[in-house]
């Protein structure tokens, strides 16, 4: 379970020591209220299912019951510092749309991430830094099981960063988890979110220049970038576990998420 | 909506002309079983005295000579033109027809010499050509189609070359577009549905990839407002091999135009050519993967396995596109809805009666009262469903036809068996490597 690290890999900020064994963490979606889990149906299935699918859910949440999980995740600082080559092929194509408007906008790559995953899923990140070193943009590739089928999800996130932490965050998701994300408060974050499929890449930067205008939003090198979002990325993270979002897993669950694979 | 085929078999040097009304749609599948099942299969169809115009698929086979010839051109296949598929299919039919001289018909002069082997019985059927019908322009190609904007620019003469620079005309008629652009809903390709692949490598480096329905004129023949009308259009994800039928890069800085496709795409490189005139101009024989390549992105390849998993469920299947099959489709889609509806009314029966369980603890007669509900529902939909289909087989008359619904063997196991050997012939994997990969929907 410990990640190889190169030479490269150890000299990359972003890149922390990590534990050789990391703990894995399942999503937990039950914590939410019980409409919040019924718009997360409501796209494909018809009511009356999907509020009696949610209240099955948000039963299962008051009885202590934790629903199986096919994949989970690393903390992120464990995640594989990779080369551009490196990427998966599927999420460099699903990029190319979004790459080619940041770049427009003046953004330029700075790191390229696998995260740890096991299980049913998998996850690259690519991060960019504007040409005034003060929004950073992380584009994440998701593939795995949805409602029809396995899907690939691109997202979105602006980030901009100020002391003490008071992050300004403007993010775009899949219409599908934007409830979930409205839903999510951490502490230090101004989250705002659009439908990554309605919103244009352009609209979501405008509005995030908007939004950190006037803020004195940290200047970063690239190098401080990558150390800055791996602070922020940590923190972000806790607070996920500590609201119940993200979950621990046994040593039997892992084993049992490991032989979970993506057919096809 | 019909799709007719022109059937031609020359025997002792006399042609004789056959004509089937749907056969547009599986012309394919029935060479892929060889000479004989097609002869036997064409006899069954009706004779004509000459060629039907409105055909969408032409096939002429001349049994002295030993030559096979045949084109389709009709919209609905594009998903089937996929380069890497045609090209599995055209080696399986070779396989079929050993000894004859067999070719897929894509452009005008080999037009000409398939009409001229049938005897060019027809009005006028020399004079036509399947292949000129091609998208105007990038913005028609990319679903933005405005006529005032094409009328506009007839109305300036003869088309403008590429790269010519800014002239007032043209700054005018791009104010007008951005209007037009702004209000105009942007065209989404179904997750399957083929396309033409566009990489515009731009004068600063920049990569930008585009989804189009076809290549259009106007980029053949490289007329001025293209680059511009091509960075308009929405930025697009590397497509995988499986959805794109032709492609094309124009490395602007290296000034380098790069095409691959069909025979259609490739009976048009002397024009491309000649457009292009300070160009370099490449025909990539390598496809999609010289397409990558040019654009320094790994893609998303097709593998032969998924190939023939795209075209060998489309050859095994014996089903006749007519009208019955559309109204079977139809059917199944309300059946489909039908099933989702009672479904959610079984659900809010059932749901005071969960409630009631949860209150009362009486979960025993609750679990049998559901169970009897369901049931009970179920019988009706049933019972619906029967007096529907009765409804509909007394009232539209479904007789069967006489005819062979397709070439080759009709028992699935005997069909299964020959394509299997077929396979083998042809040095593909075997049927049952195959049939893990089989795409779901034929």
């Amino acid at each position: 379970m410990g990640q190889i690290m190169t030479d490269q890999e150890s000299l990359n900020p972003y890149q922390s020591p990590g534990p050789e064994d990391p703990t894995y963490y399942a999503e937990d979606f039950t914590i939410f209220p019980r409409a919040t889990i019924q718009k997360l149906f409501s796209p494909v299935l018809p009511w009356p299912m999907d509020f009696g699918l949610a209240c099955f859910f948000r039963a299962t949440y008051y009885l202590g019951i934790k629903p199986g999980a096919t994949y989970a995740v690393g903390p992120w600082s464990t995640g594989r510092v990779v080369e551009f080559e490196e990427l998966p092929s599927a999420a460099i194509s699903k990029w190319a749309p979004y790459l080619e408007r940041l770049r427009d906008l003046g953004y330029k790559p700075v790191t390229f991430v696998i995260p740890s995953t096991i299980g049913a899923k998998e996850h690259a990140v690519v991060m960019l830094l504007d040409s005034t070193g003060r929004t950073v943009a992380l584009l994440e590739w998701i593939r795995m099981v949805g409602a029809s089928g396995i899907e690939e999800i691109v997202s979105l996130e602006l980030d901009s960063y100020r002391d003490p932490a008071s992050d300004i965050l403007t993010g775009g998701v899949a219409k599908v988890g934007l409830p979930l994300c409205d839903e999510i408060t951490m502490e230090g974050v101004e989250a705002e979110y659009f439908a990554i499929e309605d919103t244009a890449v352009e609209k979501i930067d405008d509005r995030h220049q908007q939004r950190i205008a006037g803020l004195d939003a940290f200047q970063m090198t690239p190098e401080v970038a990558i150390q800055e979002s791996k602070v922020r990325s940590k923190e972000r993270f806790e607070a996920m576990v500590k609201m119940g979002l993200l979950r621990p897993i046994t040593p039997e669950e892992v084993t049992k998420i490991r032989a979970c694979k993506l057919e096809g | 909506m019909c799709g007719p085929a022109n059937l031609v078999l020359i025997r002792g040097g006399h042609p004789s002309y056959h004509q089937d009304t749907w056969a547009a749609y599986y012309l394919y599948r029935e060479l892929v079983w060889g000479p004989d099942d097609f002869e036997n299969w064409v006899m069954q169809r009706d004779q004509v005295d000459r060629w039907d115009e409105d055909a969408g698929a032409a096939v002429v086979v001349d049994y002295d000579q030993r030559k096979l010839f045949w084109s389709a051109w009709s919209g609905t296949l594009d998903d089937f033109w996929i380069p890497r598929v045609a090209e599995l299919h055209q080696r399986l039919v070779k396989a079929a027809w050993p000894g004859y001289d067999v070719r897929y018909v894509g452009c005008r002069e080999q037009w000409q010499e398939m009409v001229e082997l049938a005897g060019g019985k027809g009005n006028g059927i020399e004079r036509f050509d399947p292949f000129a019908v091609r998208v105007e322009s990038v913005r028609e190609a990319a679903g933005q189609y405005d006529p005032d904007f094409d009328d506009d620019d007839e109305d300036d003469g003869p088309p403008r070359r590429l790269l010519s620079g800014p002239d007032k005309a043209l700054e005018d008629d791009d104010d007008d577009d951005d209007d037009y652009d702004s209000e105009d809903e942007p065209f989404e390709f179904m997750p399957e549905q083929a396309r033409a692949w566009i990489t515009l490598i731009d004068e600063e480096g920049s990569v930008r990839h585009r989804h189009l329905m076809q290549i259009p004129l106007d980029l053949l023949h490289a007329e001025s407002h293209v680059i511009e009308h091509l960075k308009a259009c929405p930025p697009a994800e590397v497509p995988p091999e499986s959805v794109v039928k032709e492609g094309v890069w124009i490395d602007v800085p290296g000034r380098v135009i790069g095409l691959w496709g069909g025979k259609n795409l490739k009976g048009r490189m002397d024009t491309v050519r000649e457009h292009w005139d300070d160009w370099r101009i490449e025909w990539a024989e390598e496809g999609y993967l010289r397409h990558c390549a040019a654009c320094d992105t790994p893609g998303r390849p097709m593998a032969e396995i998924d190939a023939l998993g795209s075209l060998l469920p489309r050859v095994l299947t014996i089903k006749r596109f007519d009208m019955n099959e559309l109204a079977d489709q139809i059917g199944s889609g309300v059946k489909g809805f039908a099933k989702k509806a009672t479904g959610c009314l079984l659900m809010l029966i059932c749901l005071p009666l969960l409630i009631f369980g949860a209150v009362s603890g009486q979960w025993m007669a609750v679990g049998i009262t559901v169970l009897i509900t369901a049931i009970v529902v179920a019988v009706i939909f049933k019972v619906i469903e029967y007096r529907v289909r009765r409804w509909y087989r007394e009232s539209i008359p479904t007789a069967e036809p006489e005819d062979d619904p397709a070439a080759g063997p009709l028992d699935e196991r005997e069909r299964r068996a020959r394509l299997d050997r077929l396979l083998l012939v042809a040095g593909f994997p075997r049927l049952e490597e195959v049939e893990p990969r089989f795409v779901a929907d034929v």
